[in-house]
């Protein structure tokens, strides 16, 4: 059996399996930027050490040439500088000035403005050409002001580089990431899923369902005691199955003595004239061994339905819309003697089903609907489409359910103080369980104030 | 002529019960406890009628109908049958019988059931008119007319009037009613079926005197064949 996996979009939050696989990629990647940044901030570091290097070894030359030979000296140098390129390739631009702040040579006509006159290093853009230059400035003790910057292209030319060497990896671990995330997760929620698709499938009555696939892993583990314990289970139900069964043989024969020999007196006594006096007792002993039987009966439909949950033979297509149409038919007497209005909205629903089953279903609900109904009031019954699903709901406006009496209502001979004056055995309920079990329906009971509302919520049958 | 039937049923005492019910149907019984036993007898001599268990030593209910219907013996078959869920039913149907009523069972009930295995045996297809009295029934037409009177009657009223003159004189029990009338293979709590039948009551017995639908210590309900 292979469980269809659902899309991971969407899932996501859902999912542990994917949320702790989206962690660690998520980790992967933060790695890898790291890793990134930490090259990038080292070689940036170290390029723009080299070029400092380069133009400090540069002004230091220039002010040698000062000390040799005054300020005319560099002068010419610098102008002889104009237009050629460092020891390096770099374009380099000068410019020096009189301690009064007199341009005396070079490539300006003054400091660019942002510059600060009194810091060693010093960076600046070009605002006409845009070019990016790092600079020195040296003051000459004694001598003139001298600005030395070479053009930054080169550095952030290798920056550039860098970047796009960087961002390869970075989208290799994004992609290594990305894929990790959907085939492991993918691979994990499949298995996972495995388990979860057994239990949806007994829950809604197949006892036969069993995980698949096996391994000694964790999962494979877990596989192993989710089958060990529904086989338990299966075991267990058959052993209840065969129980009641060989009640069914054992007990509905001496009840059906019973029956036969009251029915048998009863004639006799009628035929008589001496003993005719007996009639109405056995009249009321057949009346009780009436009642024992249709009790026992009705316990034993219950546990008989419930052993058959799951198991699809003997299901067909059957629309409840038509069911309901027939219960309504059969009870819509009852309900006008009571003053009771049946507010019936139905649309097709087809489900898979027993329709005597369901037939029996919907009429429990609907008697129980019109027992506590008071005069005069309305039970909605209504059948819709509700995403996916069939929901048939039935509601009265009678007292409902006292407080906290919506889960024991489903069990047997379990009734509300408040009924005891309505006939019954507390089996409606159960029989009604056991029917949306067989069929792998969902039942909740709501107050409605006033009133109880039944919804049962099923499957609609695949044509 | 008495009718013959053959009673397959393990239980001695119910094998007597259901011996003496039909006893007081003027059949004349014979009663086996042994499956193979009444496959024997049953293919040997013809009988009107063939009541069988299902648990039974030799061989099982549902096979001995199988031999028989592969024999071509046609004889209605009523199961008595302690399985008594719907899906019993239907599978001892699907298997041949013509019947299956579940253990315990009320002595009008087995006897309307036989009833009408017996009339279905005999006459078919259905007549186009029950006459019960004054009551005239005109099957196809779905119409009724009580001394020349026509009486309209909803599906349900009509379905029910028909099985209660198909059975007129005897009595039908609630459960019958409500496997030929609506289908159903159980019992409502309420008592729908009384509230069904007091309603045709109030328009087939409206201008008239009485009723022609007695009931019957609260078990069933019976067409007075000597309605006036």
């Amino acid at each position: 059996m292979t469980a269809p996996v659902p899309p991971l979009v969407g899932r996501f939050s859902r999912s542990s399996t994917l949320r702790l696989v989206g962690v660690i990629a998520a980790v992967f990647l933060a790695a890898a930027l790291v890793l990134a940044a930490a090259v990038w901030a080292t070689v940036s570091t170290a390029m723009e050490r080299r070029i400092l290097d380069t133009i400090r070894t540069d002004a230091t030359g220039l002010e040698d040439v000062w000390r040799e030979g005054g300020t005319a000296a560099l002068a010419r140098a610098v102008d002889r500088r104009r237009g050629e390129t460092g020891a390096e390739g770099h374009r380099r631009v000068h410019l020096v000035v009189s301690p009064e702040g007199e341009k005396i040579a070079g490539d300006f006509d003054a400091w660019p403005n942002d510059l600060a006159p009194d810091g060693e290093v010093v960076r600046f853009r070009d605002p006409v050409s845009g070019v990016a230059w790092s600079g020195v400035i040296r003051r000459i003790a004694g001598g003139p002001d001298l600005l030395v910057a070479h053009d930054r292209a080169e550095r952030e030319a290798v920056m550039a580089r860098l970047a796009g060497d960087l961002a390869i990896p970075i989208f290799l671990a994004l992609l290594v990431a990305a894929t990790v995330t959907v085939v492991v997760g993918r691979r994990l929620l499949e298995r996972v899923e495995r388990v979860n698709a057994t239990a949806r499938a007994v829950e809604a009555g197949d006892l036969t369902a069993r995980v698949a696939g096996s391994g000694h892993d964790e999962f494979g583990r877990l596989a192993a005691h989710v089958n060990a314990m529904l086989d338990r289970i299966a075991a267990l139900v058959a052993g209840v199955h065969h129980l009641s069964d060989q009640i069914a043989h054992e007990t509905r024969t001496p009840l059906a003595r019973l029956r036969s020999r009251l029915e048998r007196a009863r004639r006799e006594a009628e035929a008589d004239p001496g003993s005719r006096g007996a009639v109405p007792a056995l009249d009321d002993a057949i009346a009780e061994s009436a009642e024992l039987i249709a009790v026992f009966a009705a316990l034993l439909d219950i546990a008989r339905t419930e052993a058959a949950a799951g198991d699809a033979r003997g299901l067909a297509h059957v629309d409840l819309a038509e069911v309901v149409g027939d219960v309504v038919d059969l009870y819509e007497g009852v309900a006008e003697d009571r003053a009771v209005r049946l507010a019936v909205a139905v649309a097709p629903a087809v489900v898979l089903g027993e329709r005597l089953l369901l037939t029996r279903m919907i009429a429990n609900l609907v008697d129980n609907a019109v027992k506590f109904s008071p005069e005069g009031g309305t039970i909605d019954i209504a059948l819709t489409r509700s995403g996916g699903d069939i929901r048939l709901t039935v509601r009265d406006r009678g007292p409902g359910l006292p407080e906290g009496f919506e889960a024991a209502a489903f069990e047997r001979f379990t009734r509300a103080e408040a009924t005891a004056s309505v006939p019954g055995h507390g089996l409606g309920l159960p029989l009604v369980r056991a029917v949306a079990l067989r069929h792998g329906m969902k039942i909740d009971l709501r107050p409605a104030d006033p009133g109880l509302e039944v919804v049962i919520r099923a499957r609609p049958a695949e044509i | 002529m008495a009718l013959r039937a053959l009673i397959i049923e393990d239980d001695a005492v119910m094998a007597g019960h259901v011996a003496d019910l039909l006893a007081g149907r003027d059949f004349t019984t014979e009663t086996t406890a042994d499956g193979a036993d009444g496959l024997r007898r049953a293919a040997a001599s013809p009988f009107d009628l063939i009541v069988t268990d299902r648990m039974l030593p030799g061989l099982e209910g549902l096979d001995v109908i199988d031999r028989l219907r592969a024999l071509g013996v046609t004889t209605p078959i009523m199961v008595v049958s302690a399985l008594g869920l719907s899906g019993d039913r239907v599978h001892g149907l699907e298997r041949g019988a013509d019947d299956y009523l579940a253990k315990p069972f009320s002595d009008d009930e087995f006897l309307a059931r036989v009833h009408a295995l017996l009339r279905r045996a005999r006459i078919e297809p259905h007549p186009e008119v029950l006459l019960v009295g004054d009551i005239e029934i005109r099957v196809k037409a779905r119409t009724v007319h009580r001394a020349g009177r026509h009486v309209a009657l909803s599906p349900k009223e009509f379905e029910l009037l028909r099985c209660l003159a198909e059975h007129a004189g005897r009595y039908v029990p609630r459960s019958l009613l409500l496997e030929r009338v609506w289908k159903l293979r159980f019992d409502p709590q309420t008592n729908v079926v009384d509230v069904h039948v007091s309603r045709l009551r109030g328009k087939i017995d409206d201008g008239f005197d009485g009723t022609v639908i007695r009931s019957a210590r609260g078990e069933g309900y019976m067409l007075a064949a000597d309605a006036p």
